[in-house]
């Protein structure tokens, strides 16, 4: 049986930030495991906004969270590109949505009203402005607004990253700075022991000292047989891409971003689908109708390429961090925008794990929050 | 680098590049600009490198070509008409040249 | 519209996707025998890759091409009197396992529905990666000979051919009656056959005629005082801008040879887009090195309602397709109760005699014309991916920091995320993760495939008519 210190389950976003950080942190031998699933991979089928815009509303906890997540990331992104030498289409430089009609800006002023609330009473700024039609047209100069467009949010410091490069650039990093990274096995049991636990895949076993649970949906089936029920449920978000264009969209908006390739990603929708990830005709139709009253131009466009994706996403939007009831030593790390949050998996979160002391500012993001 | 087996009697005028050529009726787009005698139909967005078309059956997307104003046809399915404007998409980071 | 058991109730009885000699035959039958059908391909006219333009071609160009091209004038004939409903230049970018098809034409894209399906989308040739060969002056045979049918373009500078398989030899021998200046033809093919390939001569020996064939382009080729190599390796192009030079190994001895085009050829895979966007099963043949849908005798896939027909199903030739077609037709009809088990039975008897009559030689000749691929011995500058410029070196690479899965690679690398959608790079790419990593291809997978099948504007998804 090969052993190591900590064994973390799932390479996906979660996952490789957590273990990149073990590495950094010199948490002795880690080994990642990942089985690349067909359906549970939305680290591979995001749209890599880094952002806290519109996070938290049902959870202060959260909201503050995914802000410093953000502020982190300014240090967290150049790092990792000089660490590995990838490019990772990384900027701060905000991130914004249109507004078509009046009802969906009266949504937006009173969410952000609350989430500016919320921030100063826990003592940092929710950044957001609320813009009209021309303000929001000189964000985007090289554009022109469909008519039906009559203002938007923008947050300056939000930002976006190229997710498949940043997972990329993560899992070589892990790899370099020493780290163990088995791709293809598929873990089939968690066994807890005493002191060690013992990990098994379709191929080998595993001992270890730590477990770190990070494998998205798949999370789910690994702890029910640990008796623990984990609150997650499948949405679905397709997403839509375009042939390359010049580049003419400086900042992400909601519901469209031109990546550093110069493509043009149209989504998210959000469904209820099961772990269906199929594409729909409907949802392809409905969202490019959108892109093109948002930005007539788009008509020409060519669409290349649908996906689907299934979020891993609680009741309450928030992230669970924990360990197991009467294992310690097993750790749960699962949740949606682990493109965002990955500044903070791969240190605060890795530090708790060494140490087995949890900070006080995720002690209510953990399980317990759901059996009240 | 190809030319007509024999003299066609059908033919149809297009505008390639700006300047009007006189071309077979009934063939492809892509078949009809290498039969002008051009090289290539496109650079590559990426690393700005000439290409042409290279499977003629759809498959490979070498043979893109603005037609008619829109750009990123896939020249080798699309049958050449008369007084069709077909620019060859020599472009490179994006920018049009 | 469904039925109370989910089967579409609107639309046509079948739907064929493909206008090759399977779609046409199986439509024929079809028809025949008081079937709603729509026949849907992308080209302007009927006649698949084989027989392109084959109602239009002039007669000299008709001569050239010889018999085995005219052997489709019936066949098209046949179809144009049948009349079945028929979209001509309608690109299908997405087909649902309900019978639901979207596709494009003339700048308009729309819904159809049937209760069957048949995909006869045929093959493709191999895409095999070489230095060079993104430079103008490469282009596959199978192109070159698109632009004699299609265009009645003949190459007017030096040629080189490279590759392997019979279409190889073929395009030579249109090309030398064409007078086209051949400088040579470099075959990766050994000049001994090996020895899996003759353990299937005996029963190719039944089509003496099919072999006989073979023999006389050979003897063309010789007879042209062509420089023919045989068992070549790393083969490569070289030029500024566009080819100047081709150049190969054989043994140790380096062939070079001035020209201003190289046709290449690897042999042909069957077109598995569709049957991968809807979610059909696929089995994969290691001689001949690619994946093909799962199928019965009549070309059902695993799903029940969706049929495989001609190339697509499997690589047999043109005449084995139009056969194919004809057993799916029979099936359906069956499904559909236009006959009963025992007629379909009793017809498709003679159907599946000539079918085996055809396919005596097939065993030997996929033997004999198995992909010789190498890939590890392509230079690590080399482009895997055409459309996005992703080189040899770049996948070797995330393949060794744990990238197993050919998704994986797409995903962290952009190979396959160009307009081809990895049409032309998929296959390569688990190629060379089985060859880095010693799995099985089997166990290494293939790239998913997604809807849109065909790239198309934004304009036309939002405004697309939807059946009512
Ligand atoms: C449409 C969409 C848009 C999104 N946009 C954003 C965004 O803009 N910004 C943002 O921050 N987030 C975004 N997200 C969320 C982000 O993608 C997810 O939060 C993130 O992918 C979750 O990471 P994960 O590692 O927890 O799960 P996953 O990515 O699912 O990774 C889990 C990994 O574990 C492996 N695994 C599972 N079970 C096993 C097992 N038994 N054995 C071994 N391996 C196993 C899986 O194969 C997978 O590789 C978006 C999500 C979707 C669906
Ligand atoms: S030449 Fe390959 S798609 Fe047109």
């Amino acid at each position: 049986m090969k052993h190591a210190d900590i064994i973390v389950i799932g390479g996906g976003a979660t996952g490789a930030a957590c273990a990149l950080g073990l590495v950094r942190e010199k948490a002795g031998t880690v080994l990642m495991l990942d089985k690349t699933f067909g359906i549970y991979r939305p680290s591979r089928a995001n749209f890599g906004l880094t952002g806290y815009l519109l996070k938290g509303l049902n959870d202060a906890v959260y909201a503050k969270w995914a802000f410093k997540a953000i502020q982190e990331w300014a240090e967290f992104g150049p790092q990792l590109e000089q660490d590995s030498g990838i490019s990772l289409d990384f900027a701060l430089n905000g991130v914004g949505e249109p507004f078509l009609c009046e009802e969906e800006k009266a949504v937006r002023v009173q969410q952000t009203q609350q989430l500016k609330e919320m921030a100063e009473v826990n003592g940092y700024k929710y950044n957001c402005e609320i813009l009209d039609r021309y303000e929001f047209s000189q964000l985007i100069p090289k554009m022109e607004l469909g008519e039906k467009v009559i203002g938007g949010m923008f947050s300056s410091d939000n930002g976006h990253v190229n997710p498949l490069f940043m997972l990329r650039a993560m899992r070589k990093t892990y790899i370099n700075e020493g780290g163990i990274f088995i791709a293809g096995e598929s873990v089939m049991e968690i066994i807890p022991g005493q002191s060690h636990t013992i990990i098994k895949t379709n191929i080998e076993s595993y001992v270890c000292s730590k477990v770190v649970v990070a494998a998205g949906h798949g999370s789910t089936r690994l702890l029910n047989h640990l008796g623990v029920k984990l609150p997650l449920f499948p949405l679905r978000g397709q997403l839509m891409v375009t042939n390359r264009q010049p580049p003419m969209l400086p900042i992400p908006l909601f519901l469209v971003r031109q990546t550093g390739e110069g493509t043009f990603m149209i989504g998210v929708s959000i469904e209820q689908a099961g772990h269906d990830i199929g594409t729909t005709v409907e949802a392809m139709n409905s969202q490019a109708k959108k892109a093109i009253e948002l930005f007539p131009i788009m008509a020409e466009f060519n669409w290349v390429r649908s996906w689907g994706a299934i979020r891993v996403i609680t009741q309450d939007d928030s992230p669970v961090y924990d360990t197991i009831p009467g294992h310690d030593n097993i750790f749960v790390l699962v949740g949606h925008s682990a493109v965002s949050l990955a500044s903070l998996h791969s240190s605060i979160i890795p530090k708790w794990i060494i140490s087995g002391r949890k900070p006080k500012e995720i002690e209510n993001l953990g399980l317990r929050r759901f059996h009240v | 680098m190809f030319s007509s087996y024999e003299t066609t009697k059908q033919t149809v005028t297009i505008i390639l590049d700006g300047k009007p050529q006189r071309v077979p009726a009934g063939v492809s787009v892509a078949a009809a600009v290498l039969g002008t005698g051009k090289t290539h139909t496109r650079t590559s967005l990426i690393s700005g490198e000439p290409r042409a078309p290279f499977c003629m059956m759809g498959v490979c997307y070498e043979c893109l070509l603005e037609i008619d104003s829109r750009k990123d046809q896939q020249s080798c399915q699309v049958q050449v008409k008369e007084g069709m404007i077909i620019n060859r998409q020599i472009r490179t980071n994006g920018e049009e040249k | 519209m469904k039925d109370a058991f989910g089967i579409t109730t609107i639309g046509f009885d079948v739907a064929v996707i493909g206008a090759g000699p399977a779609g046409i035959s199986c439509a024929n039958s079809l028809a025949d025998m008081g079937l709603e059908v729509v026949v849907l391909d992308e080209q302007p006219n009927p006649g698949g890759q084989i027989y392109k333009n084959i109602e239009h071609v002039s007669s000299a160009c008709l001569n050239i091409l010889g018999d085995d091209y005219s052997a489709g004038q019936p066949l098209i004939k046949k179809f144009r009197h049948r009349n079945p409903t028929y979209y001509p230049g309608a690109s299908v970018w997405q087909v649902n396992s309900d019978g639901h098809i979207f596709y494009s034409k003339d700048g308009i894209s729309k819904e159809e529905a049937a209760k069957f399906i048949v995909v006869a989308t045929g093959a493709m040739e191999r895409p095999v990666p070489f230095p060079g060969w993104t430079l103008p002056g490469v282009m596959s045979a199978g192109g070159a000979n698109n632009l004699i049918k299609n265009g009645g373009l003949v190459p007017n500078g030096r040629v080189a051919l490279a590759g392997s398989g019979p279409l190889l030899l073929l395009e030579a021998v249109h090309l030398i009656d064409m007078g086209v200046d051949i400088k040579a033809i470099l075959e990766t093919t050994p000049a001994i056959p090996n020895i899996s390939s003759l353990i299937h001569l005996p029963q190719a020996l039944g089509r003496m005629d099919l072999l006989k064939k073979g023999i006389s382009m050979l003897q063309k080729i010789k007879k042209a005082g062509i420089p023919h190599y045989k068992g070549i390796r790393k083969l490569s192009v070289k030029g500024n801008d566009r080819v100047e030079s081709v150049h190969a190994l054989k043994g140790d001895d380096s062939i070079n040879v001035d020209a201003d085009m190289l046709f290449v050829h690897f042999g042909v895979v069957p077109n598995t887009s569709i049957y991968r966007q809807i979610g059909c099963e696929h089995e994969w043949n290691d001689i001949q090195r690619y994946w093909y849908p799962q199928s019965d005798k009549w070309g059902r896939t695993s799903l029940s309602n969706v049929f495989a027909a001609g190339d697509g199903q499997f690589v047999h030739g043109a005449v084995p397709a139009a056969l194919k077609g004809e057993l799916t037709a029979l099936a359906i009809a069956a499904d559909m109760k236009m006959i009963d088990k025992d007629e379909r039975d009793k017809q498709a008897k003679s159907i599946e005699n000539q079918l085996q009559n055809e396919l005596k030689p097939r065993s030997f000749i996929d033997a004999l014309y198995a992909p010789i691929l190498n890939l590890l011995d392509v230079p690590k500058e080399t482009l895997i991916c055409r459309c996005e410029c992703i080189t040899m070196g770049q996948i070797l690479d995330v393949i060794d920091e744990g990238c197993v899965d050919p998704n994986e690679v797409k995903a962290l690398l952009r190979p396959g995320m160009g307009p081809c959608q990895g049409k032309m790079c998929g296959s390569i790419i688990s190629e060379i993760i089985s060859m880095r990593t010693g799995k099985k291809i089997k166990e290494v997978g293939s790239l998913n495939i997604r809807p849109p099948l065909k790239n198309i504007p934004l304009s036309e998804i939002a405004e697309i008519k939807f059946l009512a």
